[in-house]
């Protein structure tokens, strides 16, 4: 430490801190309130997860992708699934592509509804976070019905889905979705336009265009920022092309494009256009199978793909590489909160310490996923 | 009380001075356990209240597993508070560190002592009871800082200082609102106050319809107090999310308690304020007219006077539950660019209005030209 | 001077419909969801994936579900008894393990072999005690020796019977 920075102080924020989104930890430089650096360290949550894809056969790696993300594990399922699919070249029967596209956008509607929660927890709103818990319990209830699990879903398999949704799921996701516009409003009331929130967050860690290219922001982060980027319509998988839904994009309603207030709206907007595509995919829905036929000992040929795909949080790459026995070779996981967390250092330069919070909340990292 | 103990003395045939010091010194030693008996039952039960109030607005019940309907929950967190180990952490500074809670609380405590519960129901009949009510105040801010500066941890300091900042920022709007009622009955005692808040159903006389500028005094005092007692949406000395625990962080077991039974202690005590200064006290409305026996005027006027502060200490915990938090520097923005502007503008106007109209409120002035 | 009015105005106005929201919940005790757990028992739905049931009479040993278990959860140990049938001896399925993932219920031919139950409720006092019993413990060995691809694996079973 040089002469200068000793009228710092350095402050140790996390990994126990309540705020940091599980177990990050920010060496946090302050004058006083206000901050001078910040340095995250990650890790705290290691498990190895990449290594691991190379000791167990492909189909068994699927409940390992539930724990990358585990607020959205079926966006995450679908990814791998995705993934493995590209390399053995499997089509996917119609049925299974839409109770897929059902799974994932109501598995974003969970995982926003978290984000926004503890976002609003993190600003001491905590009133909003439970009401959030209390509409993703409904989701939560739906998957139980469809998998058995309520958080890690294992559902999405290579070839398909592991099984049929039963009868009264389509009911009950119907009453869900109507249910569901009722309370958004509610937390645009509650929160969303509130004048002590939009004063917290308007103007605050603006993220420009260059800057979320140069960090390889990716998901609403980018979005807010005003770049209409989503691989669900850029590169349409399972039949996003079929359905009718809007990219939101940040147009800066409170202060500047790309503010903290303009990534948490992100969340809400995306919420409203989820709703619409499980509606339109409900009616989609035909008999059908559930999967495609796929052998028992799956043996890719050897052979390199890379797949990704819109996850709540941004992008999801798996890059696989396979030998062409039952294990991969090397499976390389492109985590989105990963590219999202390294952002932080430089938006949190010279903004208060509540701010900082302000700034991992709005970003919505998740550090299973970080630190795999 | 004097008055008592001059009451008692006086019917007594002793004349020895030892004797009546020790019967004085017993009379005050009673009526003080009286007093903090009576305060622990009610900062239990604000406790209890809290969670409950909080449960409702959560969509959640609440505690309702001890006693009927939770209600001897704040037993159970007492005894659970007192068997929790007792640290101090090895390089706080002891002395700061162990005498830090107890002036907050023995301050919050004091402050329950000119507060006037019905006609003849009051500790101490002080002169000067505002004056005193607000001097007492302040001293939290200083025993505070010292328990944040003793535990010798960041996020306590952090959480000092700003506790600081901002009830020293605070105390001035409350003081220049609080003056815009007071020279209407002209005044500082607090009996003498609720007594010129008589007649006119017991409502109508209230000092915060006596003319516009009380009203607005009244709604900018109770912004204060929130702030003055730390609560959410100005949380901010022990923002949770922010700071960890703010300046009780390394605090445990009963000390912790203490801290924590001083804030509602303090809510009573702004509620009580402001039940007092605007809200006409204990007058009973409506039927305060009819001739009634002595003992069941006091018990009516104690019961309105607490169904008052309980009103008010019910709105507090609503704010709480609804609202995120301000930012350090938007709190003080509130205060010296909003508050503290207005309630100086409102006491000039109150001033120009008690000269103009010679104390003679709206209902007065309604009164005079319907009688005429 | 007009915008200081105007901000006052929208901060006062939005806290206040903050405030309508709440307190709709406030006042109104059906909007509660809460389940008191211990007196009101959720039931789960069909599938659900709760602890892991082996009806072990109709296993066949076949140590499908033990292979593809991603996490190992499951030990299993296979002797021939006098029909040269495949049984097992030892079915240790490690609840603390186990991550639920299903893998082994769907690679079990059976049916009806291997199964969740419906049961969320099964905490215990040491990790020991979190592993699920189901191995049939002895069985009559076969006879005569076979040539079969699993002579170590039943020998391990031999000593483990033991
Ligand atoms: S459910 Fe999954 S983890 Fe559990 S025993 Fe079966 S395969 Fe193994
Ligand atoms: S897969 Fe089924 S039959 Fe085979 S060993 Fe396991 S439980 Fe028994």
């Amino acid at each position: 430490m040089t002469k200068a920075d000793e009228k710092f102080m350095q402050v140790n924020m996390g990994p126990q801190h309540p705020s940091t989104h599980g177990v990050l930890r920010l060496l946090v430089t302050t004058d006083g309130e206000v901050l001078s650096g910040v340095k995250p360290y990650i890790g705290y949550l290691h498990r190895a997860l990449e290594k691991i894809a190379e000791r167990v056969t492909y189909p068994q790696f699927t409940p390992f992708t539930d724990r990358l993300d585990y607020l959205a594990s079926m966006n995450c399922n679908l990814a791998y699934a995705m993934t493995v699919e590209k390399l053995l070249n499997i089509e996917v029967p119609r049925r299974a592509q839409i109770l897929r596209v059902i799974m994932a956008e109501l598995n974003r509607i969970s995982s926003h509804l978290i984000a926004f929660g503890s976002f609003s927890s993190d600003m001491g709103a905590f009133t909003p976070f439970l009401f959030g818990i209390r509409e993703r319990e409904f989701i939560n209830d739906l998957f139980e019905i469809a998998c058995g699990a309520r958080l890690t879903y294992n559902y999405i398999r290579i070839g398909g889905v592991s099984k049929d949704i039963p009868g009264g799921f389509i009911e009950k996701t119907r009453e869900f979705l109507d249910y569901f516009p009722a309370k958004i409003k509610e937390y645009n009331e509650l929160l969303s336009y509130n004048a002590i929130f939009i004063k917290r967050l308007a103007n605050i860690a603006v993220i420009s265009p260059d800057d979320a290219f140069d960090y390889g922001i990716t998901g609403p982060n980018l979005r807010a920022s005003g770049i209409k980027w989503d691989l669900r319509r850029e590169e349409p998988y399972l039949i996003y092309n079929e359905l009718d839904f809007d990219v939101p994009v940040g147009k800066g309603e409170m202060g500047k494009t790309g503010d903290a207030w303009d990534r948490y709206m992100m969340r809400i907007y995306e919420m409203e256009q989820s709703a619409k595509i499980v509606r339109q995919c409900l009616d989609l829905l035909a008999p059908g199978d559930y999967t495609a036929k796929v052998s028992k000992v799956l043996k890719p040929p050897a052979g390199e793909v890379y797949v990704r795909a819109e996850n709540p949080r941004g992008e999801l790459g798996f890059y696989l590489i396979s030998d062409g026995s039952t294990k991969p070779y090397r499976l390389k996981i492109r985590a989105p909160s990963f590219a999202n967390l390294s952002i932080i250092p430089k938006l949190a330069r010279g903004v208060m310490i509540a701010d900082l919070i302000a700034i991992i909340g709005s970003m919505d990292i998740i550090l299973p996923e970080i630190d795999r | 009380m004097t008055e008592l103990i001059n009451r008692i003395l006086t019917g007594m045939s002793t004349t020895m001075p030892l004797t009546r010091l020790l019967i004085t010194i017993l009379i005050m030693v009673v009526s003080t356990a009286i007093v903090l008996a009576v305060s622990l039952l009610y900062e239990g039960f604000a406790t209890y209240a809290e969670r409950k109030v909080a449960g409702d607005i959560q969509a959640r019940i609440g505690p309702n597993r001890v006693g009927p309907y939770g209600l001897l929950q704040f037993v159970a967190d007492g005894v659970k508070l007192l068997l929790k180990e007792d640290i101090i952490p090895f390089y706080a500074d002891r002395w700061l560190f162990i005498i830090a809670p107890y002036i907050v609380f023995t301050v919050s405590f004091a402050a329950f002592v000119p507060l006037s519960y019905s006609d003849h129901v009051s500790i101490a009949n002080l002169n000067v009871g505002v004056l005193y009510m607000i001097a007492i105040s302040s001293v939290v801010s200083m025993a505070i800082l010292m328990g944040a500066w003793g535990s010798n941890n960041k996020w306590s300091l952090f959480g000092g200082m700003r506790a600081v900042a901002q009830i020293v920022s605070y105390e001035i709007p409350i003081v220049l609102s609080l003056l815009a009622a007071i020279i209407i009955p002209a005044s500082l005692n607090l009996r003498d106050i609720i007594a010129y808040q008589s007649g006119g159903l017991g409502i109508f006389r209230w000092l915060v319809f006596n003319n516009p500028f009380t009203l607005i005094a009244f709604f900018v005092y109770f912004i204060a107090a929130i702030a003055e007692v730390n609560r959410t949406p100005f949380d901010i000395p022990e923002a949770e999310s922010e700071i960890v625990a703010g300046y009780h962080t390394e605090y445990t077991g009963m000390r912790f308690a203490f801290f924590f039974m001083a804030e509602y202690g303090d809510m009573f005590v702004v509620s009580a304020i402001a039940a007092t200064l605007f809200l006409g006290g204990w007058q009973i409305p409506f039927i305060g007219g009819i001739p009634m026996p002595v003992w069941l005027r006091e018990v009516l006027q104690i019961g309105v006077f607490f169904t008052k502060v309980f009103l008010l200490i019910y709105v507090m915990m609503w704010i709480r539950w609804t609202l995120p938090r301000l930012r350090v520097d938007q709190l003080m923005e509130l205060c010296w660019k909003y508050l503290t502007p207005i309630a100086l503008f409102n006491l000039i106007g109150a001033s120009v209005w008690v000269l103009l109209l010679h104390d003679k409120g709206v209902y007065d002035i309604i009164a005079r030209v319907f009688t005429r | 001077m007009a915008g200081y009015f105007k901000k006052m105005y929208h901060s006062i106005s939005t806290v206040l419909t903050g405030l309508g929201v709440t307190i709709k919940y406030g006042i109104n005790p059906k909007t509660e969801v809460t389940q008191q757990y211990p007196e009101v028992k959720r039931e789960p739905p069909d599938g659900f994936r709760g602890k892991l049931f082996v009806d072990i009479n109709i296993c066949t040993g076949c140590t499908a579900c033990a292979r593809i278990c991603p996490v190992d959860a499951i030990t299993l140990k296979t002797v021939r008894d006098e029909n040269k049938k495949l049984r097992p001896v030892l079915f240790d399925i490690d609840n603390a393990r186990c991550i639920y993932c299903g893998l082994c219920v769907e690679a079990c031919p059976v049916d009806n072999c291997l199964y969740f139950e419906k049961k969320y409720e099964f905490s215990a006092y040491s990790k020991q005690d979190l592993i699920s019993h189901f191995g049939l413990g002895e069985v009559k060995p076969a006879e005569s020796k076979t040539e079969d691809k699993k002579t170590e694996a039943e020998k391990e079973g031999k000593e483990a019977a033991q």
